[in-house]
């Protein structure tokens, strides 16, 4: 085997390990305005004015932009192919602020120290409004997070923003209620998981040009470059073959640059000014102001005979996708489909969720899309059924688990072509020395030493 | 304020803000191994050398490196190859952004052990976070450098 079973250095291996200069801020034109964003202290609240004059008078600002000077097209950040699952639910600025870090005015000056006093400078009033903070009350809250009038979704995800709702819905195969009526055990529980961030090394950045044409250029940190060209194109009101994307080297990403985060700032100072423009996010800013995890409640129903054989799994997902939808209607179905598939045996299955909007960071894509929260819950729901059936819970996962060759029910009847699971099993046992440690063994008169299983599977290729 | 300093072995003098920051002044010269990972002093990516010993360049006044001598990744360009050859080899260069600090440092650590046990690289190195590896690929990178496999593979 020449290449199989073969270590492969990366073309650019050396380029990085010597520090040579590939990345986005690596790469911005020194003579770039330096671009920073005014962002909103409230959870939820309207702008009633915003008073720039003291601002404007320090030297080296070089514009302030508020709701008034961009585009009225709404659109999401979401990296997402046509016909775009997430909702059309933001502007660059908006008149109305929905979480603690929403931008309300952006400012580009000559130098950091410049803008950032004219940041202190800027004097905003606001109607405050009562905000949803609790994912368990959101929907048909008073409050109504996206009540304007343009706001629309693309396709049927069971979307009502009245009710600020951003998708809903349900997923059956074979009757679980009947299933449930037969079992000998049910385990039902809520697991809760909460926003993580992603955390890559590098902060979002963008820096923006004209290029000899005229067209705008955005280097950006992204893991998506085709889809900030067409979603700029949108928010900007241009058209796409107005806009070039490079991506150059990106330092991590995780799943937080699967949405546009720094990209629209930079390019709407460019379109204003016709000069270079960079904005670097600080890590404070990364972690309030970006995207995470979906925060997840999520009820497990599990049910099986006294032999150990599952007869149905019911999850029922609730999913926070904060002030905005990026991500939402689509991470939620992984909580459930990439799940429950492992138990392939059962006969029968059910999916319901409910996406939520709340006045706080937006949620977006982070590794394991949405399988991660379900996955937690799932396992530690069979972890509690094989310790209610008094069965090694390892035990329990092979009598139930997929095979090769299976039509998987709760993956939309897909077959499975491969699966070595039961293999891995096996191996894990040995390896952690399962049959000697499960459940536990002392380590002394205060503490014992625990191990424990779960399964997953993920997409790929 | 008007400095000078020696970065690389190349003599700069130059007006400067008394607030200026380390990293900020070398990224301004052309240094772009120099790289900004957490604001707060934690990452260990903003690695340099002032007069051999390393520092968070985040975290030091520009000032402060009057009439010293810096060294930063391109002045160690060699030494980066020879080091990064067993990090590449290893897969430990994923997204590459925390490698210039982490090599600074064990060249660093280079200098001050002969024989570092599993345990002398993990808190010598406790100040370089790395968000892609987990750490073991680097460990693994780091052994094969000191060539101490068998020597200090305790706790890996």
């Amino acid at each position: 085997m020449k290449i199989v079973n073969q270590g492969i250095e990366k073309i650019d291996a050396m380029a990085l390990v010597t520090g040579k200069p590939v990345y986005t801020d690596d790469l911005a034109p020194e003579n770039c305005l330096v671009v920073k964003v005014l962002r909103s202290p409230h959870a939820f609240a309207g702008i009633r004015d915003i008073d720039m004059a003291e601002a404007l008078k320090i030297e080296g600002v070089e514009c302030i932009l508020t709701y008034r000077d961009v585009p009225g097209n709404r659109f999401t950040m979401a990296g997402q192919s046509y016909p775009e699952p997430s909702p059309y639910d933001r502007l660059i600025l908006d008149q109305m602020v929905r979480y603690v870090g929403d931008p309300v005015a952006v400012v580009a000056g000559i130098t950091e120290k410049a803008v950032e006093k004219a940041l202190k400078l800027i004097q905003v009033s606001y109607d405050i409004l009562d905000p949803v903070l609790d994912p368990d009350k959101a929907l048909d809250h008073k409050s109504i997070i996206h009540p304007e009038a343009d706001y629309h979704a693309r396709e049927d995800i069971g979307n009502d923003a009245k009710r600020n709702l951003c998708a809903s819905g349900e997923f059956l195969s074979g009757d679980a209620e009947t299933e449930f009526s037969r079992c000998d055990v049910v385990v039902d529980r809520i697991y809760h998981t909460k926003a993580n961030n992603q955390a890559m090394m590098e902060t979002h950045r963008t820096f923006s040009y004209l290029d000899l044409a005229g067209r705008l250029v955005l280097c950006t940190s992204t893991q998506v470059p085709f889809h900030v060209r067409r979603i700029a194109a949108t928010a900007l009101n241009i058209p796409q073959s107005s806009v070039r994307v490079i991506k150059p080297r990106i330092g991590g990403g995780f799943g937080a640059k699967q949405t546009l985060v720094s990209e629209l700032f930079p390019a709407l100072v460019t379109l204003k000014t016709g000069k270079p423009a960079k904005m670097v996010f600080d890590r404070a800013e990364s972690f309030t102001a970006s995207t995470s995890r979906h925060e997840m409640k999520i009820r497990v129903r599990i049910g099986a005979d006294r032999d150990g054989h599952i007869l149905a799994i019911h999850m029922d997902t609730l999913s926070n996708t904060g002030a905005y939808g990026e991500h939402g209607p689509t991470t939620v179905g992984l909580s459930g489909h990439k799940t429950m598939s492992l138990y392939n045996m059962a006969r029968a299955f059910k999916f319901t969720y409910t996406v939520v909007y709340t006045n706080t960071l937006s949620a977006g894509a982070y590794r394991g899309y949405g399988a991660t929260q379900g996955t937690f819950a799932l396992e530690s729901a069979v972890n509690e059924l094989a310790d209610r059936l008094s069965m090694d819970p390892l035990d329990l996962r092979l009598k139930n688990i997929l095979k090769p060759g299976d039509s998987v029910a709760a993956y939309y009847g897909e077959t499975i072509h491969s699966c070595a699971l039961p293999a891995c099993i096996k191996k894990g046992r040995e390896m952690i020395g399962w049959n000697q440690k499960f459940p536990f063994v002392n380590i002394s008169n205060t503490k014992v030493r625990a191990v424990g299983a779960a399964i997953a599977m993920q997409g790929s290729g | 304020m008007q400095i000078t300093c020696r970065i690389n072995k190349r003599e700069f003098i130059r007006d400067i803000e008394p607030d200026l920051l380390l990293i900020d002044f070398v990224r301004s010269l052309g240094f772009k191994s120099v790289k900004r990972g957490c604001d707060t002093s934690n990452c260990g990516l903003c690695t340099v050398w002032v007069d051999e010993k390393p520092v968070l360049s985040c975290s030091v006044l520009a000032a402060r490196v009057n009439h010293k001598a810096v060294t930063t990744l391109e002045g160690l360009e060699e030494e980066a190859k020879e080091v990064g050859w067993f990090l590449a080899t290893q897969g430990a260069e994923q997204c590459g952004f925390c490698s210039p600090g982490l090599i600074m440092n064990i060249l660093a650590m280079k200098a001050e052990f002969k024989n570092p046990t599993t345990e002398d690289i993990k808190q010598y190195l406790a100040g370089n976070l790395c968000r892609c590896s987990g750490y073991e690929s680097q460990l693994r990178a780091i052994k094969n450098y000191f060539d101490l496999q068998g020597v200090a593979h305790e706790n890996c």
